[in-house]
């Protein structure tokens, strides 16, 4: 069987090449605007925080058209655009087609709904929608996506959840979602002169040094403390020490786990997330660590899972630092360098998704499946290195290099956007949602679900976060937001 | 065809089949595990010098 396969076998039939097909067509519209200034890819669906509905819904680039006009838009065009991918795959169209739709427009709802003011508005942006509280609670949208996918995939009539599972593919979906986030990393790059460049540096050291440690030690802690098999404790200790949902994805595909394994720790993953991002800004705000705000938020980088909690907790501690430090210290820090000190270092770590998706189906290859007699083809590198991991790096290289020369950073921004952060974060909920249709609360009761649990929470309290706050404070110590005026 | 009627009988497969007992640990990954901890110590040791005296002053 092997000697038949081609290096480009499952280029139009597998759900890793139709995540790269998918995203860097949608880059390649991005860029084609970018170039020419043809808007063409202005009309992806932003949800926009909200206290009158009608201010909920805009298409990316304002004005283009309503915001209705750009839901139905964005639908259609994702829904042939994924419809293809289905059909190359082999998937029962008919099937695929009405569980999509029912699952982007639950989304679309729960994302409307989600994005009211006084759920997500934060404290400085009050004033702006006239009211007087709101929970602040960034990235609500993903959570409540997921409960709503929990409770049909676990309570609704079989033959319903049976139904949706033709169209919730959160695997596939995220996998887009990732190439997508190459362009911000491209961005970032366009972007980094100047101060940013500073913590893109330290960021990067930071990085490096956590990552090489988080991993080991989770990985040892899941196989010799609670006897995992390999695939759950790879899996797992690369969701716990990566960029969570995505990392474990990737890492399932370099060692070919089985799909439910990344499935399962993504749930555990989005869980844990949801909890640090409510526990960690505060505990960072009303510590010592109010001492050392960007080795802070830098920590939060390297310990929340999700690059939506990561951000969110990052604009909390932004908030509640930049607060104290006015009353207390009579300082105004400028605002967003908290913030961007926890995307950067997550930004960071979100690359190390493809070179530790090398290794370790390098790893998988050569030393847990190799056959005694049989010399194992170097293709089967190529054949196993997850194809959107490949989108994701052609993204990331494709707009810092064309933002920095001939198009501009500016006009890479304003042509790029719509995918690099609107369609992301579309793709991000249908994630969410699919995770929760997918997610068996039978399941997550069984006895190694709860090991499972035990062991993401240890490794999360005793490694990861530990670890995060000591690598963090070595290398911003002494950092400090500039201050207003 | 035949995925489409058995999606969740598939899925439970799989989550029995991934509980499997787990492997024993083999010299390749204490091998894995100690030379990623030996580099990233190297790392933190060798960065954090470089930018604690060149770059955070």
């Amino acid at each position: 069987m092997a000697e038949e396969k081609k290096w480009y076998t499952g280029m139009f039939s597998t759900e890793d090449w139709w995540s790269f097909w998918i995203g860097l067509f949608f880059v390649l519209v991005g860029l084609i605007a970018a170039a020419t200034g043809v808007d063409i890819s202005g009309w992806v669906i932003g949800f926009e925080k909200w206290v009158d509905i009608s201010n909920a819904l805009q298409p990316d680039h304002a004005g283009m058209m309503s915001g209705i006009s750009s839901l139905i838009v964005s639908y259609i065009i994702f829904t042939i655009a994924t419809c293809v991918g289905a059909y190359f795959m082999g998937m029962d169209m008919k099937k695929y087609f009405w569980a999509w739709t029912i699952i982007f427009w639950l989304s679309a709802i729960v994302y409307v709904l989600s994005r009211h003011a006084y759920i997500q508005a934060t404290s400085i942006e009050r004033a702006d929608f006239g009211i007087g509280w709101s929970l602040s609670i960034g990235g609500a949208h993903y959570i409540v996506a997921l409960f709503v996918g929990l409770l049909i995939g676990n309570l609704a009539p079989k033959s319903f959840r049976e139904f949706m599972y033709h169209g919730a593919r959160p695997e596939w979906f995220i996998k887009i979602a990732i190439v997508f986030l190459g362009c911000k990393l491209g961005m970032k790059v366009v972007d980094s002169a100047g101060h940013a460049l500073t913590l893109l540096l330290v960021g990067a050291c930071a990085t490096v040094a956590a990552y090489l440690l988080f991993w080991p030690l989770v990985y040892t802690l899941c196989r010799k403390g609670f006897k995992l098999t390999r695939e759950w404790a790879a899996c797992l200790a690369s969701g716990i020490s990566i960029c969570g949902v995505s990392a474990s994805i990737a890492t399932g595909g370099a060692i070919r786990a089985r799909p439910i394994v990344p499935v399962m720790i993504s749930s555990l993953i989005v869980v844990f997330a949801v909890v640090e991002l409510v526990v960690l800004p505060p505990v960072l705000t009303y510590t010592p660590w109010f001492q050392e705000p960007m080795a802070a938020a830098s920590s939060l980088g390297l310990t929340v899972k999700t690059d939506g909690a990561d951000a969110a907790s990052g604009a909390i501690t932004d908030q509640l630092m930049r607060t104290r430090a006015q009353q207390e210290l009579g300082v105004q820090w400028e605002e967003g360098w908290i913030t961007s000190a926890s995307v950067m270092t997550k930004i960071w770590i979100d690359m190390f998704i493809g070179v530790w998706a090398l290794v370790l189906a390098m790893l998988w290859l050569y030393y847990v499946e190799k056959r005694h007699d049989e010399k194992v083809q170097k293709m089967e590198v190529w054949w196993r290195f997850p194809k959107f991991v490949l989108g994701y790096f052609i993204a990331w290289i494709a707009v810092g290099v064309l933002g920095m020369t001939v198009i501009g950073g500016e006009a890479m921004d304003w042509g790029i956007h719509p995918f690099e952060s609107t369609g992301r974060h579309l793709f991000f909920i249908l994630t969410f949602t699919s995770i929760g249709l997918v997610t068996n609360f039978r399941k997550l009761a069984e006895e190694n679900m709860g090991r499972l649990a035990l062991a993401y929470g240890l490794g999360l309290l005793l490694i990861i976060i530990p670890l995060g706050w000591i690598i963090a404070y070595i290398f911003h110590n002494g950092m400090m937001p500039p201050t207003v005026g | 065809m035949k995925m489409e009627g058995s999606q969740t009988q598939e899925q439970t497969n799989e989550w029995q089949e991934a509980q499997h007992q787990a492997e024993p640990w083999e010299e390749w990954e204490s091998k894995l595990v100690k030379y990623s901890l030996i580099i990233g110590v190297a790392a933190l040791v060798v960065f954090g010098a470089l930018v604690n005296l060149f770059v955070l002053p």
